[in-house]
């Protein structure tokens, strides 16, 4: 059962109110002098608002709800004056002092700290929420004080959002780094062919030179040895991590290096085809053996090309160890980085968890006061209200990001 | 919703019996009772609460006032009468510490008189 009553800030509106929380209790009482506490907690709470919540001279509006609870109430008071938690900050009185000694003023929020069972204040988009609760089930007692030091599992709202936010982050930070290590890890003979290549090219291109520079005067390429030699030393500079040869335009192999024959075989044609094309790097081969070639020229005249040959599986087995390396150490980090993951995984499963729990227990109540209204009466009515409330409750907490 | 208060004198006491509720819209018609009989009868005030079912924070800052006027002029203040509910709202403020409290009107009395 809920009832609302909206008002405007005007001392004169009280008796309405008053007379508003009579109604709801409709001379019921089940919790003793809950009549008495109501009287005074709604009085004192919107004489508040009126008094110190809007600016002097401004009525604005102030919604009042009340709701019923196992054995008490919960009443809520809402409204649109600026920002302020009347309960912040210490608001005991000392009741030990003298006549002499004891303020005039400060006793209204006191005595609704005292009164009611609990009181949270909730700052709104525009406005404030004060809840005060009566009754066995009302929550801890508590007044959201600032000071308060907070139960180790039940950080308030903004502590747990910044714990939350950082958690996230973190999450997100590792799964990210995660992913990259994973693509690089994957990608590793790509990386490998792709500097290779570059590196061959520099290669193919000074080897290139160092031919062409010594094609003189009267020298065909097939009759200039300058080109083995020049080959040679190239693929020993390089201890045979790759295998070179020249060929004329029409294909016949002039020289190769010293070595073995070479890895990959040339595509047929390829010479012919290459010295109709423009310089630069004509690519060929598959897994088993990957080459690039290059034209060579003679005053300007294309007379044959140089071929760069090299078996990738070398590279692969490199990769392969790197892989080998790279495994362990993530294996090691992950043991190292492991109790820390999963502190964070618990720092942001426990209010999930809660809510969880809250939205459970509500289920459960309800199917309770379900089975019980075979046999209606006021304890099954209370059963289905507390569940109904407890779901409600769960809910707005699971819409507020689990706030306890 | 209101507040109506009888005054009168008895044994050379002040007193003033409010009736209904102490609330912040009714405290101020308590408050210059209060002033009035301060200003006739300086030594002693009885106020009899026991037709007054409800007492907010207003009606406590105006009984409090009363004390502090009272204590002010060496003079005496006594209450009577109070019912369960505000009884607690006094115990809760700790004013049953501060304040002489009886259970009736007579025992209040008497207790001015013998001090008078």
């Amino acid at each position: 059962m809920e009832t609302r009553l909206d008002i405007v800030a005007d001392l004169e509106e009280l008796p309405r109110v008053i007379a508003w929380t009579d109604a709801f209790l409709d001379g019921r009482d089940p919790n003793d002098g809950l009549s008495g506490k109501l009287h005074l907690v709604a009085e004192e709470l919107v004489t508040n608002v009126i008094n110190h919540g809007y600016p002097p001279g401004t009525n604005g509006p102030i919604r009042l709800s009340l709701r019923a609870e196992p054995g008490g109430a919960v009443l809520r008071i809402e409204d649109e004056a600026p920002l302020f938690d009347p309960f912040a900050g210490d608001h005991t009185v000392d009741t030990d002092a003298s006549v002499e000694d004891r303020d005039i003023g400060g006793l209204g929020l006191f005595l609704v700290t005292e009164v009611a069972d609990r009181v949270v204040y909730t700052p709104l988009e525009t406005g404030n929420r004060i809840e005060a609760w009566f009754g066995p089930e009302a929550p801890e007692k508590e007044t959201n004080e600032p000071n308060a030091s907070p139960a180790p599992d039940d950080p308030p709202e903004g502590s747990s959002l910044a714990w939350r936010f950082a958690a996230s982050f973190f999450f997100v930070f590792l799964v990210s780094l995660a992913c990259a290590t994973a693509l690089n890890f994957l990608k590793f003979e790509r990386v490998f062919l792709d500097t290779a290549a570059r590196q061959y090219d520099s290669i193919l291109r000074d080897a290139r030179s160092a031919i062409e520079g010594s094609l003189g005067e009267g020298l065909t390429l097939a009759s200039n040895f300058s080109a083995q030699v020049v080959i040679d030393k190239t693929v020993s500079q390089h201890d045979g991590a790759f295998h070179l040869l020249v060929q004329d335009t029409a294909g016949e192999t002039l020289f190769t290096d010293a070595t073995s024959a070479p890895h990959a075989p040339l595509p047929p044609g390829l010479a012919e085809r290459m010295v109709t094309e423009e310089d630069g790097f004509t690519r060929f081969g598959d897994a088993q053996g990957l080459g690039v070639a290059i034209v060579l020229r003679q005053a300007g005249e294309a007379v044959g090309m140089l071929a760069l040959t090299h078996d990738p599986g070398a590279m692969t087995a490199e990769a392969e160890r790197l892989r080998g390396v790279l495994l362990r150490i993530a294996l090691m980090m992950l043991a190292l980085f492991a109790p820390f993951i999963a502190l964070l995984s618990y720092a942001v499963m426990v209010p999930v968890d809660r809510g969880h729990r809250r939205l459970s227990n509500a289920l459960s109540r309800i199917t309770g006061g379900g089975d019980a209204t075979q046999n209606a009466g006021p304890q099954d009515e209370y059963a289905l209200l507390s569940g109904a409330r407890a779901l409600d409750a769960a809910l707005r907490d699971a819409a507020n990001g689990g706030k306890a | 919703m209101s507040l109506e208060i009888m005054a009168e004198e008895i044994k050379g006491v002040a007193v003033l019996a409010p009736s209904g509720r102490l609330d912040t819209n009714t405290a101020k018609l308590l408050e210059e009772r209060v002033r009035e009989a301060a200003e006739t009868q300086s030594d002693a005030l009885l106020i009899d609460m026991g037709g007054v079912d409800y007492v907010s924070s207003f009606g406590l800052r105006v009984i409090l006032g009363a004390a502090k006027t009272y204590k002010a002029r060496d003079g005496r203040l006594v209450l009577c009468g109070l019912r369960k509910d505000v009884m607690n709202v006094f115990r809760i403020s700790g004013f049953l510490k501060i304040l002489t409290v009886t259970e009736d009107r007579d025992t209040a009395l008497a207790d001015l008189c013998r001090d008078a």
